[in-house]
C-alpha cells in the first residue's frame, strides 16, 4: 500500500491484487494512516475479489465513525466490475481520475 | 501399599421390594468390605442408576411397580454394560423369560435367593472381573478400529484422487471399502512415451489381512519396479506373479487386469488375471452408446496361485476404440454373489450404464451409477467396492480442464489462468473477467466454508467450456466437499447494498454468493456419492448498469 499526502489527503495507490489472500492485510495497514481524508486510487489494482471489497467496504466504515471522508477514484477493469456488480456505489463516492477524487475531497 | 488398599471399593445396588432381603444381602456384602446401597422402588433405583456409578447391580424379578425383567429394558439404556444379577427363585421364572433374557444379555447374571450366602459374593466380584475385562476389550477395539481408520486414510493417499486427468485421459472413479480398509485396488502410470498403464485389482479376503496386501502391490505398481522386465501387459504381471508369490506366506491371492493405452493409435491391450471382465462403451454421449464385456475367452489365472505360472502374450487382447468410446472396471463387490437374487445383476449393470453414458458429463458415471444403484434398493456395503472410468482426453480447442488443489493460493493461480486462456480464445475481456471472477469467489468458498477435514486431500477439478459461437462459456466444477450451507448460502434472497448498510452484508461471504448469481446466467448443482457437480453458464452481456 503506497500512501502519498497531497493537499492533506492520504492519496493511497493500490496495485495489483486486493483478493481473500491480503485482504487482512490491507485492512491493518489502512488503520495504520492517520488522517480525514482518503483518496482510493484504483488505476493499477488488476484483481479484486468479493473479500477485497469487504476490505474496502471496511476501510469506509471505520472513515464514516471517525467523521473523515473516503473516496474512490481510477476504477477500471475487473475491479469495476465487482464495483458494477454489487453496486457498490451506492456507498462510495466514486471520482473517474486522481484530480477530480482530490477536488471532491478538498472542497 | 497393600493390594486391599489400591483397589476401588466394590459398590452394588439392590433393588428390591422386600425390606427384609436389604438387610440378609447387606450383611453378607458389607462384611466383606462391599459398598452397599439399596432401594425398593424400581423407579428410585433407575435414577440411582443414572445418578451415580455402581459396579452390579442386584435386581429382584417380581416387584408391584415393574418386574424386574422388564426394568431392566430400561437400565440397559442407561447403563448398556453394567452388570446385573436377578435374584430368583425358580418358580419366578416358569415362562423361562428370565432364562432368555440372560442367555441373550452378557452382561446379566442369577443367583436363587434361596441359596445366597457365599454364592451371591462369588458372584458379586465374578461380575465385577467379567466387567472389567470387559471394558479391556472395548477398549481395545477402539484402539483397533482407530488403528484401522488411520490404515485406510493411508491407503486411500496411495490410490488416484477421484478424477484425475493425465494428458491424454480422464479417470473418475468410485471407491468404497467394506469397512475402513480394502482389498479392492487401482492405479495408473503415464509412460514418457504417452501410453498409460492402468492397473485394477481385488486381493482376496477382507479386513487388515487384504488391505495390507493391497497396499504392498499398489506400492511397488507405483514404483514401477516391473519396467526392466517389461511393459506389456503379460510382463507386467509376470513380474506382479514373481514378487506376490515371495512375499505371500498366507495363502492370499488377487485377481487383477493389467492394461495398456495407447492414445495416438487408440488401442487398449490388456489381460485379465481372474477378475471381472472390463467392459468397452462405444459410442459414448450419442443414443447409439453401446456396451460390450471384454476378453471373456482370454487371460491368465489370479496372482499368487502359482509361482511358475507363465503369463503369455497370446492371452492379452487388444481393442481399437474411437475417440469417444469409455472403459468401465469394476470389482466383484459391485455386482455381488450371483447366488443372491437381490444382487444387482450384470443385465442390469449393462442397461443402467448404457442408460449414464448416452449423457454428457460422464466423468461423473461413477459416482451417478453408484447413487443410481443405492436408490434402486440394493445393498452395495457388503463388500469393497470399486468402479472407474477411463476416457480419452478429448483434447478440444474450446474446453480447458484444470485440477486444483484446496488452497487459496492454488485457486488464484488457476482463475488467472482461465482468464488469459478465455480472453485469448475469445478477445473477449469482459467474458474472460466474468469467468474469472466467479470462478475466484466459488473456488475461494470451497476452499474456506467446506469440510475442513477433506482438505488435506480435497481437490476441486473445473471445466471450462466455450460455445462455438464464443458468447457465452460454460463453467463446470466438480468437487468433493461437504459445505453444509450450501443451498441456504445460494437460495437465500439477499438484500440490495444501501447506502448506509455497510455492516454485516457487505462484510459476510454472502457477497461473494451475490457475485457468483450476478455473474452466471444460470446455476445448477447436483450430487451422487459425495461428489458435487456445479455448472455456471456465463454470458458476455454487460454487467448490469449503475
Amino acid at each position: 500500500m503506497e500512501v502519498e499526502l497531497i493537499q492533506d489527503v492520504n492519496v493511497i495507490q493500490v496495485e495489483g491484487e486486493l483478493t481473500i489472500t491480503n485482504a487482512e492485510v490491507f485492512k491493518d495497514d489502512f488503520l495504520k494512516i492517520r488522517g480525514t481524508r482518503y483518496l482510493f486510487d484504483l488505476s493499477k489494482l488488476t484483481l479484486l475479489d468479493s473479500t477485497g471489497l469487504g476490505a474496502i467496504v471496511f476501510c469506509q466504515r471505520h472513515v464514516k465513525e471517525n467523521n473523515a471522508r473516503l473516496a474512490i477514484c481510477g476504477l477500471n477493469g475487473k475491479p469495476k466490475l465487482v464495483f458494477d456488480i454489487t453496486r457498490a456505489h451506492q456507498i462510495f463516492d466514486i471520482l473517474e481520475t486522481r484530480t477530480e477524487g482530490l477536488e471532491f475531497l478538498t472542497h | 501399599m497393600s493390594d486391599s488398599m489400591t483397589k476401588k471399593k466394590i459398590r452394588v445396588l439392590m433393588i428390591d421390594d422386600e425390606r427384609f432381603n436389604h438387610v440378609i444381602v447387606g450383611k453378607i456384602l458389607t462384611r466383606d468390605a462391599i459398598e452397599f446401597s439399596c432401594t425398593c422402588d424400581p423407579l428410585e433405583g433407575l435414577q440411582m442408576i443414572s445418578a451415580d456409578s455402581y459396579d452390579v447391580l442386584l435386581l429382584d424379578i417380581v416387584m408391584p411397580q415393574m418386574i424386574g425383567t422388564e426394568l431392566l429394558k430400561h437400565i440397559r439404556v442407561k447403563a448398556p454394560t453394567l452388570p446385573v444379577i436377578f435374584l430368583s427363585s425358580v418358580v419366578d421364572d416358569l415362562d423361562n423369560t428370565l432364562l432368555d433374557l440372560i442367555s441373550s444379555d452378557v452382561c446379566a447374571f442369577y443367583v436363587n435367593k434361596n441359596k445366597m450366602g457365599s454364592t451371591l459374593l462369588a458372584r458379586v466380584r465374578m461380575a465385577v472381573k467379567y466387567n472389567e475385562q470387559e471394558s479391556q476389550n472395548l477398549r481395545v477395539a477402539k484402539e483397533i478400529r482407530e488403528e484401522a481408520e488411520l490404515a485406510g486414510h493411508i491407503q486411500r493417499l496411495i490410490l488416484p484422487e477421484y478424477i484425475e486427468y493425465t494428458p491424454h485421459a480422464e479417470i473418475s472413479a468410485y471407491f468404497k471399502p467394506v469397512g475402513f480398509v480394502s482389498g479392492d485396488f487401482y492405479s495408473h502410470l503415464t509412460l514418457a512415451d504417452g501410453r498409460m498403464i492402468f492397473f485394477i485389482g481385488d486381493v482376496s479376503g477382507h479386513g487388515m489381512q487384504a488391505a495390507l496386501y493391497m497396499t504392498a502391490v499398489l506400492s511397488l505398481f507405483n514404483s514401477r519396479f516391473f519396467m526392466e522386465n517389461g511393459t506389456h501387459p503379460h510382463q507386467i504381471l509376470q513380474s506382479m506373479n514373481h514378487y506376490f508369490s515371495e512375499i505371500n506366506s498366507t495363502g492370499s491371492y488377487f485377481t487383477c487386469i493389467v492394461g495398456v493405452f495407447d492414445f495416438n493409435k487408440n488401442t487398449f491391450t490388456f489381460q485379465n488375471a481372474g477378475h471381472t471382465s472390463p467392459v468397452w462403451a462405444q459410442n459414448c454421449g450419442t443414443p447409439q452408446c453401446e456396451i460390450t464385456s471384454l476378453g471373456l475367452e482370454k487371460g491368465g489365472i489370479p496372482i499368487g496361485w502359482d509361482s511358475s505360472y507363465v503369463y503369455l502374450e497370446e492371452n492379452s487382447e487388444c481393442i481399437h476404440f474411437n475417440d469417444n468410446d469409455d472403459f468401465l472396471f469394476y470389482t466383484d463387490g459391485l455386482l455381488g454373489t450371483a447366488e443372491n437374487c437381490n444382487d444387482f445383476s450384470f443385465d442390469e449393470f449393462h442397461a443402467l450404464s448404457t442408460a449414464y453414458l448416452t449423457q454428457s458429463e460422464r466423468v461423473m458415471f461413477p459416482f451417478r451409477f453408484i447413487s443410481a444403484i443405492q436408490k434402486m434398493g440394493y445393498p452395495i456395503d457388503q463388500d469393497d467396492v470399486t468402479l472407474v472410468r477411463v476416457a480419452k482426453s478429448e483434447s478440444h480447442p474450446w474446453v480447458l480442464h484444470r485440477a486444483v488443489g484446496a488452497s487459496l493460493d492454488a485457486v488464484s493461480a488457476l482463475c488467472n489462468e482461465v482468464c488469459v486462456w478465455v480472453e485469448g480464445k475469445t478477445s473477449d475481456f469482459m467474458l474472460s473477467a466474468k469467468v474469472q471472477l466467479l470462478l475466484l469467489e466459488f473456488l475461494q468458498n470451497e476452499v474456506v466454508y467446506s469440510d475442513k477435514n477433506l482438505t488435506n486431500k480435497h481437490q476441486s477439478y473445473v471445466i471450462v467450456t466455450l460455445t462455438p459461437s464464443l458468447t457465452s462459456a460454460t463453467v463446470q466444477v466438480v468437487d468433493q466437499s461437504r459445505w453444509a450451507n450450501f443451498e441456504a448460502c445460494y437460495n437465500r434472497v439477499r438484500a440490495e447494498i444501501k447506502t448506509g448498510d455497510m455492516g454485516a452484508a457487505m462484510l459476510s461471504h454472502g457477497r461473494g454468493i451475490r457475485m457468483i448469481l450476478e455473474l452466471s446466467s444460470t446455476m445448477r448443482r447436483s450430487t451422487d456419492s459425495g461428489v458435487n457437480l456445479t455448472e455456471f453458464v456465463i454470458q458476455n452481456t454487460p454487467p448490469p448498469s449503475p
